[in-house]
């Protein structure tokens, strides 16, 4: 024992004699340590007081509480569990012989000789343990005893170590109890029993006494679920039988697990989730489909254009919290630079709060140019900083120059346009129920080993996501050093009357009495900030993104319909020159044929001379043609001057795509020799159709998608009649190859390839986006069991 | 019941007894609290902690009760719950205008303050130490006695248990300052 200690004590109780008193109080007057010290021991002896007196106030409103109730008192049922040096009581005539076996010393815990019936009947089991380990034992009957180290002491209260005999005799199974006949009594009470042990400690065959400021910590097999337990102490009567005294309250102790192995989604998420088919074991994912919810809107996601749809892909679905690293760097150079002088918000200190500053300062970089170097605007002259310079009477701001990058000045900006979507309510936000902004904050490592690491919270979080009241996930979040009964009981409370049904459920909890997490004042103080802090730059986080995603999808949804657009004219002109080109071709083929020489229509010629055409001349063959080459149909004309015939035959062609089913969707292209362009073929099914010109060889080219793939084949010099297709996936390097042949012709086959893949891609993105609400719409009321409006909490537990 | 049953009895330091009559102003004290956002629990653990301001408060010989005790216990709980919505961070109603009869002896509060941080150590303990403490400091119970009541072997043991939750609950007690000072 330390000798200060006992020094200070006997000066305390007074238990010192004159001179070393004297000497004592010399020493005092010196050394400030020992007056502190000192002032300890005087402060916790009236802490001791305090709480003696505590405890008898406590008595005394119970019992003036049960004499205030009138009606008549019903006996309740107590049970008895004892602790140290306790066993229970057997009639003897049931198990009778051999009794003495089971005592093992002639002295028993209080080195007395006196036994109970108990101690003789009941086995004992024995456990060498190590007195300088934490050490676990499991008894026969379940109970699991948890023995710090050193928490035995020798005669002189000195920790023992080394090998220590412990004895457990217990009688837990109602059989046990009842073969034993056992009537327990407490002070002449009735008990109902819900157990008994009885543990001692040895070392060489002498008691040891546990160290009360330790304990074992001792988990006993419930026999009777639900039933309120006291735990009592054992006192031998003369008799052989044990009286039981000292009851005390037992709380259900509260483990902290790993917060992470949680769950903390809301009722029926992940099985719902489960159903829809996504792989629920990756946290990563469910994650980011719950913490992609924003209160009072749906965002739809980004899309990444050259992926499949993959819903299972984490980065598929919004990440609201990528914006969150840079609001908390503007959120940490708002404070250290700007908060003395200004609010984020609307109020006002010297200069003026920053809510909405971006929309009424001068647009441009107006106000990075002022924040970095103010003196230098207001000195040339520019009227809104004089203006405000005036407004705020000449008071001189800082000049960041030097300090801060413009890159900062433009996070901070950010920051403060973020608080202001926060005090400007109609920048698109309600409040809501219980949304996973509040739920990100506290499921993370910060709150291990606190009140909400425990399964006890997960389960009363199910609950308080259908009460969709943040507040009551406050009262529990923002009462770290609570006892979870005590909260049950104010929850209960705050639910009556809105409620009862649920108000119900938390009064049940209430009945489990579990404890609570002990946790410092500092801790619980940082975690409420951190848990403030977070809530703010999580909730803006998720709107900026929403806002973010939204614009970005109107971005690409404007460049897709400019690319559609720019496609559809194009094409429109290169086919009109196709069936020009194949017209001239066709025309000459017919002259020659009809003996006369075909000349090329001149180019228009910007004047005109005037004549008047006095002969009809070949006008007739020239729309024959024209209307043959137009429909592609063969052409058969009769010159009626010559006699002679001008042919020209289409003669039909057909593809046939082998597995159709297996791609999204296929186009077939002729590709003509003689400088003419490609042309796309009819499809009816899977079959390609068109005619081909008997004056031109044909290669086909048919493409194939499915997904992000491409498939393709190429039919070279095709002739009339029948072919099946084969498409095979298109390598990255036969791209490259059809690309630089592309470039070498004149067909442009390519960029028509590259469009059809843009397009292809756009319909994907298009597919992911509508099948992402579908879902959305699904989910929406699981996370939002309320319908994700706010509801009117007639209790405001947040300040704001 | 008569304040001065009441008043006698507390001279006695017959504090069970005392609290079982004042029992009485109890349930109108829950009812306002009740009615401010708080709880059962918190309406048990408010008037426990307004008696025992009070009853400490009149073992002071300075100290003269200018109201009835009804009244004063009333005043202090109120004083007493605002505190802790303060704390609680919730937008009060109560008025604490009442401050005049609850008292603002700081020099005692301060002590009181001191003494209160000392008594958490104390719950702190194991339920035995606490016990323990109690018998010995509060209930003057001798060493003797407490070895029998509560199963030590003689009184030997029970001092040194008594030392060595003393010595406990001061590394408690030092935490819990060096808490409040950050």
């Amino acid at each position: 024992m330390n000798k200060t200690t006992q020094y200070i004590l006997d000066y305390l109780n007074n238990q010192m004699d004159p001179k070393t008193r004297a000497e004592f109080e010399k020493q005092l007057a010196h050394d400030r340590n020992l007056r502190q010290q000192l002032d300890d021991y005087k402060e916790l002896m009236q802490g001791a007081v305090r709480s003696g007196q505590k405890e008898a106030i406590k008595k005394g409103l119970k019992t003036g509480r049960t004499k205030s109730i009138i009606r008549k008192i019903v006996l309740t049922t107590l049970v008895t569990i004892a602790v140290v040096g306790i066993i229970v009581v057997i009639k003897q005539q049931i198990v009778s012989g051999n009794s003495s076996t089971h005592l093992r010393y002639e002295l028993n815990e209080r080195n007395q000789r006196q036994w109970a019936n108990a101690d003789k009947y009941l086995e004992s089991q024995i456990f060498s343990i190590d007195g300088s380990k934490d050490t676990v034992i499991e008894t026969k009957g379940g109970i699991l005893l948890s023995i710090p180290a050193k928490n035995f002491l020798n005669a002189t209260a000195e920790a023992v170590s080394g090998e220590i005999e412990l004895e457990v005799k217990e009688a837990l199974n109602p059989l046990d109890i009842m073969k034993a006949g056992l009537t327990t009594f407490s002070n002449g009470r009735l008990l109902e029993t819900g157990g008994m042990f009885y543990v001692n400690a040895r070392q060489n065959a002498k008691n040891l006494d546990i160290d009360q400021s330790k304990g074992i910590h001792a988990s006993i097999p419930e026999i009777n679920p639900g039933k309120p337990m006291l735990l009592f102490d054992g006192q031998r009567l003369p008799n052989g039988e044990i009286n039981w005294i000292n009851p005390r309250q037992l709380e259900n102790a509260l483990h902290t697990v790993d917060i992470m192995s949680l769950n903390f989604y809301p009722p029926h998420f992940l099985d719902t989730l489960q159903k829809m088919g996504f792989d629920i074991k990756n946290k990563q994912l469910t994650d980011s489909i719950y913490y992609s919810y924003v209160c009072g809107a749906s965002p739809s996601a980004p899309g990444d254009s050259a992926k499949t749809v993959d819903f299972n892909d984490v980065e598929y679905w919004d990440q609201p919290w990528n914006n969150t690293q840079q609001l908390m760097r503007g959120e940490k150079l708002f404070r250290q630079n700007c908060s003395v002088c200004h609010s984020a918000g609307t109020q006002m200190l010297t200069g003026p709060g920053l809510a909405g500053v971006t929309q009424r300062a001068p647009k441009g970089d107006w106000l990075v140019k002022f924040i970095l170097n103010n003196e230098k605007l207001i000195k040339s002259g520019d009227e809104y900083a004089n203006r405000i310079y005036r407004q705020y009477g000449k008071a001189a701001m800082t000049v960041f120059e030097g300090q801060l990058t413009e890159t900062d000045v433009n996070t901070i900006i950010a920051y403060i346009d973020n608080n202001s979507a926060e005090s400007f309510p109609d920048k698109g936000q309600q409040t809501c129920e219980i949304a996973p902004y509040r739920i990100k904050a506290i499921h993370n490592r910060q709150f291990n080993s606190t009140l909400l690491a425990t399964k006890a919270f997960e389960e009363r979080l199910q609950s308080i996501f259908k009460t969709c009241n943040p507040s009551l996930l406050e009262l529990y979040t923002r009462n770290l050093d609570k006892k979870m009964y005590q909260l049950d009981s104010m929850a209960a409370e705050m639910l009556s009357g809105i409620n009862p049904e649920l108000a119900n459920v938390f009064q049940k909890f209430y009945l489990r009495h579990d404890g609570g997490v002990e946790i410092s004042d500092t801790r619980m103080q940082k975690l409420a900030q951190y848990l403030h802090v977070k809530q703010t730059l999580f909730k803006q986080a998720a709107i900026q993104t929403m806002q973010d995603s939204y614009a970005k999808e109107q971005v690409e949804k404007e460049r897709a319909r400019e690319v559609f657009q720019k496609h559809e004219w194009s094409e429109f002109d290169r086919i009109n020159d196709n069936i020009s080109k194949e017209l001239e071709l066709n025309l000459k083929e017919a002259y020659r044929q009809v003996g006369k020489e075909y000349k090329p229509t001149p180019p228009p010629a910007d004047r005109y001379l005037n004549a008047t055409i006095v002969s009809t001349g070949w006008k007739n063959l020239d729309a024959y043609v024209l209307t043959s080459t137009a429909n592609r149909e063969t052409l058969n004309y009769k010159d009626q001057q010559s006699g002679k015939q001008a042919i020209i035959i289409y003669n039909p062609v057909t593809l046939k795509l082998e597995h159709e089913k297996e791609y999204d969707r296929v186009i077939a292209y002729l590709l003509p020799g003689k400088g003419l362009s490609f042309q796309l073929m009819s499809q009816t099914g899977s079959e390609f159709s068109e005619k081909l010109n008997e004056l031109v060889t044909y290669d086909a080219f048919v493409l194939g998608f499915k997904g992000n793939k491409l498939y393709a084949q190429t039919l070279t010099n095709i002739k009339t009649g029948q072919h099946k297709v084969n498409l095979a996936e298109l390598s990255l390097k036969e791209q490259e190859v059809l690309k630089q042949q592309n470039i070498a012709s004149t067909r442009n086959l390519w960029e028509e390839i590259e469009f059809q893949i843009f397009s292809q891609n756009e319909s994907i993105k298009q597919e992911k986006i509508r099948k992402k609400e579908e879902i959305r719409q699904k989910l929406w009321p699981v996370v939002f069991p309320c319908g994700g409006n706010s509801v009117t909490d007639s209790v405001a537990y947040e300040g704001n | 019941m008569k304040d001065e049953d009441i008043l006698t009895l507390l001279k006695k330091e017959n504090y069970t007894k005392a609290s079982e009559k004042l029992y009485a102003y109890f349930p109108v004290v829950r009812k306002q609290i009740l009615a401010n956002s708080g709880s059962r629990q918190d309406a048990e653990d408010i008037y426990q902690e307004a008696l025992i301001v009070f009853f400490r408060k009149i073992q002071n010989p300075e100290f003269i009760l200018t109201s009835s005790i009804n009244t004063y216990l009333y005043s202090v709980c109120r004083y007493l719950w605002s505190d802790v919505l303060k704390k609680r961070k919730i937008n009060t109603k109560v008025h604490t205008d009442t401050n005049e009869i609850a008292g603002n002896d700081t020099i005692w509060e301060e002590q009181e303050e001191k003494i209160k941080l000392a008594e958490r150590a104390v719950n702190r303990l194991g339920q035995r130490c606490k016990q323990l403490l109690q018998l010995f400091y509060y209930g003057k119970v001798d060493l003797k006695t407490i070895a029998q009541k509560m199963g030590f072997a003689n009184e030997k043991v029970a001092k040194n248990q008594k030392y060595r939750c003393l010595e406990n609950a001061r590394t408690y007690l030092q935490t819990l300052k060096n808490n409040s000072h950050e």
